[in-house]
């Protein structure tokens, strides 16, 4: 009874913290979940995993505000929120369209959320088929999609995912032992502290881009004029967007399992879909159109349960937060595939129904707290950034204790900034760090098993299958982006 | 260089970047003992890397759009020369490397301090704010949250040692 209670007490945390940091421009889930995962040390599995799946699915709602009110979205996934939002918002309706932001995104993670309960486990029951070469493939496969999809160039995208292999390669060889580019660094031995360097690319690095664009975001004001009298919306209006809120959920569901396409492809994706199959109304698309609104919420949200199926099922996160909640299994001694259905299935669906419980509470949370939160938006930018650089700091030294670990987030910072301003896709750098591990060991187990010939990835079917849908994607991303960009 | 002209030559900095770095992730894999004949080598994983990044980058050097910035480039940047206008970039990665470097080198307490300070004079000085009083205030501040992390973290949670 009292670790419910805790574990209450945990999603109602996450769901402030998550609201603060979804409303801040320049402040995403996956730094600040970043920063939190050394809470998974000193608290139990079930209460630290629900603080940052309620940090999650708040963030992804709440980056609307900002999208909504001043035209800036709070998080990329809420981009395509901002084009009816920030529109409502100039006519005096931004409350209306806070409150449809809100339960567009409740029912967005309903919707992922009954996928996830339902397919995951069987999902993963296909990872008992797997060997060595279908988990290479399959790996090798993830790094290819997430490349191919992350958006820019596909090369870029290959690029920052080698570079994130080469970076799971430093350390001992797992094999012989032999220290690979450690630089005599004894503490580089274990590899590269995967903590620590999760905070520098996705928190510091966020930092570091914000720093070197100040001038042009640390001017937000709201006004009372934008966000309109707090009405809540009649219930037809509110019923009449449901099939749109339900196929957003669907819809972000399945982009969320893709890695690498995140909340901000299936909105736009849903947004444009709805914008093309429905009727002409009075107020068009793009103009203040409240399905406009419910079209991205409820996809961007919907991410949320699609993104934790191929994480759990088979080790591949959907986006950069199921990579960060990787991180996070892995400390608390959980490994994924169908053996964690099998041994801690009690406590997997417990963390599946504290997402449920963390959504009713963005709704509750979300309508209590709506203009007290809009107001966040006029804290000083000079007073944050500093202060979360700081917090990026200890977060890092907080896993081991030493100051060697603030010096790999702030190497990792810059190299996040880097890959920021030469458009090289974090997201796949960072898989490339988590799969790293994964591809080698079983390249070279497989490499054991078959006596050095490279054949056995061939011989085996599902391996074989995987192999050509990675040359497929790899294909198609070079010959028809280049078409679709000069048509566009 | 502006940001606008960054961005024109951004494909090519990230080619070269790839190419070198490929040529020398293989050098350093065949080095850690990388063979055809023996696939299982410690070296093979980052030689296999190594060629993979080199390619890469030659793809992305000789790509269609690259040579099109290159040219866009050269046309607008009135200098013939990249190497003459990267400089102030690679100064500041360079020094912010520096920094980084010399940080390690220090204990909790002034290395919180000093990003905190650095970050708010990087910040007064973006928005033109900044005076003696904001160096004072940003410097006792900076001290202030530093001590008071350190104290929170060493002695409640008892994560820092």
């Amino acid at each position: 009874m009292l670790k419910v209670f805790e574990t209450f007490i945990f999603i109602i945390v996450g769901t402030f913290i998550g609201i603060t940091v979804g409303a801040l421009p320049g402040l995403t889930a996956t730094s600040t979940i970043a920063l939190l995962i050394p809470i998974t040390f000193y608290v139990d599995t079930i209460p630290a995993f629900a603080l940052l799946l309620a940090i999650y699915n708040a963030a992804l709602m709440a980056g609307s505000y900002a999208a909504i009110i001043v035209g800036i979205p709070g998080t990329p996934a809420a981009t395509a929120t901002r084009l009816d939002g920030y529109s409502m918002a100039l006519r005096g309706k931004g409350s209306e369209a806070l409150i449809i932001a809100t339960i567009s995104s409740f029912v967005g993670t309903c919707v992922s959320l009954i996928f996830l309960f339902t397919v995951s486990e069987p999902l993963a029951r296909l990872s008992l088929f797997f060997n060595s070469p279908e988990y290479f493939s399959l790996a090798l496969l993830g790094l290819v999609i997430c490349s191919g999809v992350s958006g820019g160039s596909m090369v870029k995208g290959l690029i920052g995912a080698f570079l994130g292999l080469f970076l799971a390669a430093v350390g001992l060889d797992p094999v012989g032992g032999i220290p690979r580019f450690t630089f005599g660094f004894f503490e580089l031995f274990e590899g590269i502290p995967y903590i620590p360097a999760m905070i520098g690319i996705f928190g510091l690095g966020e930092v570091f881009a914000h720093l070197s664009s100040l001038s042009k975001s640390n001017n937000i004001s709201v006004t009372k004029e934008s966000l309109g009298r707090f009405v809540l919306p009649r219930w037809q209006k509110i019923t009449g967007l449901l099939p749109t809120m339900l196929r957003g959920g669907l819809i972000g569901t399945f982009v969320g399992m893709v890695p690498g396409l995140g909340g901000n492809v299936a909105a736009f994706l849903h947004y444009g879909l709805t914008k093309n199959t429905s009727k002409k109304e009075s107020i068009g698309f793009g103009e203040g159109n409240p399905k406009g609104v419910a079209a991205s919420e409820s996809a961007n949200n919907g991410v949320t349960g699609g993104a934790l199926v191929p994480l759990l099922a088979f080790g591949i996160p959907g986006d950069s937060v199921a990579a960060v909640l990787l991180g996070a299994l892995r400390i608390a001694g959980l490994q994924t595939g169908y053996k964690l259905f099998q041994e801690h299935k009690i406590t997997l669906y417990m963390i599946f129904s504290s997402l449920g419980v963390a959504n009713v509470m963005m709704l509750v949370l979300g309508f209590i707290f709506i203009r007290a939160y809009v107001k966040l938006l006029n804290t000083p930018r000079y007073l944050l950034y500093p202060l979360i650089g700081i917090l990026c700091l200890v977060g890092s030294i907080s896993v081991r204790g030493i100051i060697f670990d603030a010096i790999v987030a702030l190497l990792f910072g810059l190299l996040g900034w880097t890959t920021l301003k030469l458009k090289i896709p974090r997201v796949t750098l960072v898989l490339g760090l988590i799969l790293g591990p994964m591809l080698e060991e079983n390249f070279r187990r497989s490499m054991l098993i078959s006596q050095h010939s490279p054949m056995i990835f061939l011989k085996h079917p599902i391996s074989l299958a995987f192999l050509i849908a990675s040359g497929a994607v790899i294909g198609f991303s070079l010959t028809l982006r280049p078409r679709a960009s000069s048509s566009s | 260089m502006s940001r606008r002209e960054y961005k024109k030559v951004s494909n090519f900095i990230t080619g070269a970047f790839s190419t070198l770095f490929g040529i020398w992730l293989l050098f350093q894999g065949v080095k850690l003992g990388a063979s055809a004949g023996k696939m299982t080598g410690p070296g093979l994983f980052p030689a296999f890397i190594g060629i993979v990044l080199f390619g890469l980058g030659v793809a992305l050097l000789l790509s269609k759009e690259t040579r099109e910035q290159l040219t866009r480039f050269r046309k607008h940047a009135k200098c013939k020369l990249l190497v003459r206008s990267f400089p102030p970039s690679a100064f500041f990665s360079g020094l912010c490397l520096l920094y980084v470097l010399v940080l390690s080198h220090i204990h909790f307490i002034p290395l919180t301090a000093s990003v905190y300070f650095t970050m708010a004079i990087i910040i007064a000085v973006s928005t033109n704010t900044l005076s003696k009083k904001v160096l004072v205030i940003s410097g006792v501040i900076a001290l202030g949250i530093s001590v008071g992390i350190y104290l929170l973290f060493n002695m409640v949670f008892k994560v820092l040692v």
